[in-house]
């Protein structure tokens, strides 16, 4: 268990956290996302004992972390985004150091270093120095260093940065094992979708400050509140927008050029139009739009739902420039869903938006 | 890669290590990277070809002035040597010393330790102590190939020239700066943010290091020898002061707190 209560942290006049509050339980995993700078590292430090908080404070698996901070290193791992590893060393060599720190015995060490070297798939590898490893066994090395001693709390800082996308997936699917074992795992990470697969909840910070805070499901419901359906049609729409408007739960229709997709005999078509509209109920509203234009004589080629991702969420949250950050803070703390809707209503009317947003054809979800 | 036996791994219960073992596990780790550091062993290795060319041409005319004044000047022209190959192949060691914190820190290797349950004590101790202790290995290979390569070269009655108190003073005097200009090398690279910056600071040290050093030999043909052996004592006493100082001060939050 983790829990922080106005944890700050400031170096000289520059506030590099402020006034964070989280909790995260056992056997959870918490995504701190943020850009460079933003203040996750540095959170992580504060709570794995490395750094002192300016104010505010937390406890570590139980332990307040500026009275007892040899405790809370006792009982937390931590993977960074370099391996940070003594390379000349084997790597059985380096985690019995290691191993010998924790003040493991001997025999025990030995025990689980055989046992963490098979885990990681390292077994092949424990008489090559660790100089000739990829990045990728360095991570899991370095991953196997945070666990030799069975810490409860583990901090990931970035742990998949810099890797290909197999060793990438194969760290992730550690975490969830880690996870499993009913440890409480904070991740740092800039990748999106990693946040969204791994975490029960997701803190999103921008200057030190927590923006916005929930699960990934919730996070992505309270931005979007409505679904963006797009149909796409062979001809001109049939039916005037002011009747399409009248079906209940239609919000904001609006009609649109196709766009060439890129090929001449494409282009060369009848360019056809895209009907958009908004709708918080899809399932209902949808069969209904589409009845009255295939009534009408409407030739559709394909109809796409787009939701919101953590992505939209995450520009929303660190695109609202326009807001102060005492204001940032307060609909964090206050209503976070209302100021992420208000900042997707925002990009939505973004004529740009197109462009800046990767367009996502997801099934409605 | 085994996910599924995550859970099955053996649980541990395990006691906190002594501050004694720990700091001795992070010197010698800290030793092993020194002694591995290729570019100190060339350096190291150069020194002593510099050292045994200065013994062939300072050294062997010198001997050849049999009058007494003659081999008095060339007994403390050998005492003075012994002071520059002592100091010389420790030199690049004491320059290691400025990356013991700040090196590590850049490279990530220090924040798995920082991060281990080790006391502050252990770890400044610890990596203090890894870099001393190569100084005064290098420092003592030094010296032993400096007599041997007297003895080899002009034979070993020659060794008797060496003024036996100036000597004694010379080389005990040596682990004493040794130990002083490593610490003062590790704890400087604790306490600044980058390797560069330790490095500018070690250097300015060694440099000031040897002029007082020579400026101390030079003072005691002045002030006699019972002044030089305060100076060898007063420099045991300011470095063993300042590594406590900085052992009871050290703080592993403020390393981090270095941006």
């Amino acid at each position: 268990m983790i829990e922080t209560y106005d944890l700050t942290r400031r170096f000289g006049t520059f506030t590099a956290v402020s006034q964070v509050s989280l909790r995260v339980p056992d056997g959870a995993i918490l995504a701190l996302l943020g850009p460079n700078g933003a203040g996750k590292t540095t959170t992580i430090r504060m709570l794995s004992g490395l750094l002192a908080p300016t104010e505010g404070n937390a406890t570590v698996a139980g332990y307040d972390i500026r009275r007892e901070a040899d405790a809370v290193r006792a009982c937390v791992g931590l993977v960074t985004d370099v391996p940070g590893l003594f390379e000349q060393m084997k790597a059985p060599a380096y985690l019995d150091f290691f191993g010998s720190i924790y003040g493991l015995p001997s025999s025990e060490r030995t025990l689980r270093i055989d046992e963490l070297l098979e885990f990681f798939d390292l077994t092949t590898h424990r008489n090559e120095k660790m100089a000739g490893f990829s990045k990728g066994m360095k991570q899991k090395v370095a991953l196997a260093r945070a666990l030799i001693h069975e810490p409860a709390i583990l901090f990931l800082d970035e742990p998949t940065s810099g890797l290909d996308p197999l060793a990438a997936r194969s760290v992730r699917e550690l975490i969830v094992g880690f996870k499993r074992s009913n440890r409480s795992i904070i991740l740092c990470t800039h990748d999106l979708d990693e946040a969204e697969r791994l975490a029960d909840q997701v803190a999103i910070i921008r200057q030190g400050h927590i923006v916005a805070l929930d699960t990934p499901s919730s996070l992505r419901k309270q931005a979007t509140g409505e679904t963006l359906v797009q149909i796409e049609l062979v001809d001109a729409c049939p039916l005037p927008l002011e009747a399409l408007a009248t079906i209940d739960g239609v919000h904001d229709p609006h009609l649109r050029e196709k766009k060439a997709t890129g090929s001449l005999s494409t282009a060369a078509q009848s360019p056809g139009s895209i009907l958009e509209y908004q709708t918080p109920q899809p399932k209902i509203t949808n069969p209904q739009m589409l009845s009255r234009l295939i009534m009408a004589g409407a030739q559709i080629v394909t109809v796409t739902c787009e939701t919101r991702s953590l992505e939209d969420v995450y520009a929303s949250a660190m695109g609202d420039v326009g807001t102060s950050l005492a204001d940032v803070r307060q609909q964090a703390m206050g209503d976070v869903g209302a100021s992420l809707a208000d900042s997707r209503q925002q990009a939505l009317t973004d004529a740009n938006r197109q462009n800046t947003v990767p367009s996502m054809l997801l099934k409605d979800n | 890669m085994n996910t599924d036996t995550q859970s099955d791994i053996t649980r541990i219960t395990y006691k906190k290590a002594s501050t004694i073992h720990i700091t001795w596990l992070i010197a010698r780790r800290q030793m092993l990277e020194a002694i591995r550091d290729r570019s100190t062993l060339m350096m190291s290795g150069m020194f002593l070809i510099i050292q045994t060319v200065l013994v062939l041409i300072s050294v062997g005319p010198a001997l050849q002035d049999h009058t007494v004044v003659g081999l008095q000047r060339a007994g403390f022209l050998m005492a003075f040597y012994l002071l520059f190959v002592g100091l010389m192949p420790a030199t690049p060691a004491i320059g290691i010393a400025s990356g013991v914190f700040a090196g590590d820190k850049e490279r990530g290797c220090l924040t798995p330790l920082l991060v281990t349950p080790a006391s502050n004590t252990a770890i400044l101790a610890g990596k203090v102590l890894g870099a001393i202790l190569p100084a005064l290995a290098y420092a003592g290979i030094g010296i032993l190939i400096y007599f041997a390569e007297i003895a080899l070269l002009f034979g070993p009655d020659k060794l008797a020239l060496l003024p036996v108190g100036l000597s004694i003073l010379i080389v005990l005097l040596i682990p004493g700066i040794v130990l002083f200009g490593t610490a003062l090398a590790s704890v400087i690279s604790s306490r600044v943010g980058t390797f560069q910056a330790a490095q500018n600071f070690s250097s300015l040290i060694l440099v000031v290091l040897w002029i007082g050093l020579y400026g101390l030999l030079f003072l005691q043909t002045i002030l006699g020898l019972w002044a030089f052996a305060l100076a060898v004592a007063g420099v045991y006493m300011i470095a063993i002061l300042f590594i406590a100082f900085s052992a009871i001060t050290w703080r592993r939050e403020e390393v981090m707190a270095r941006q």
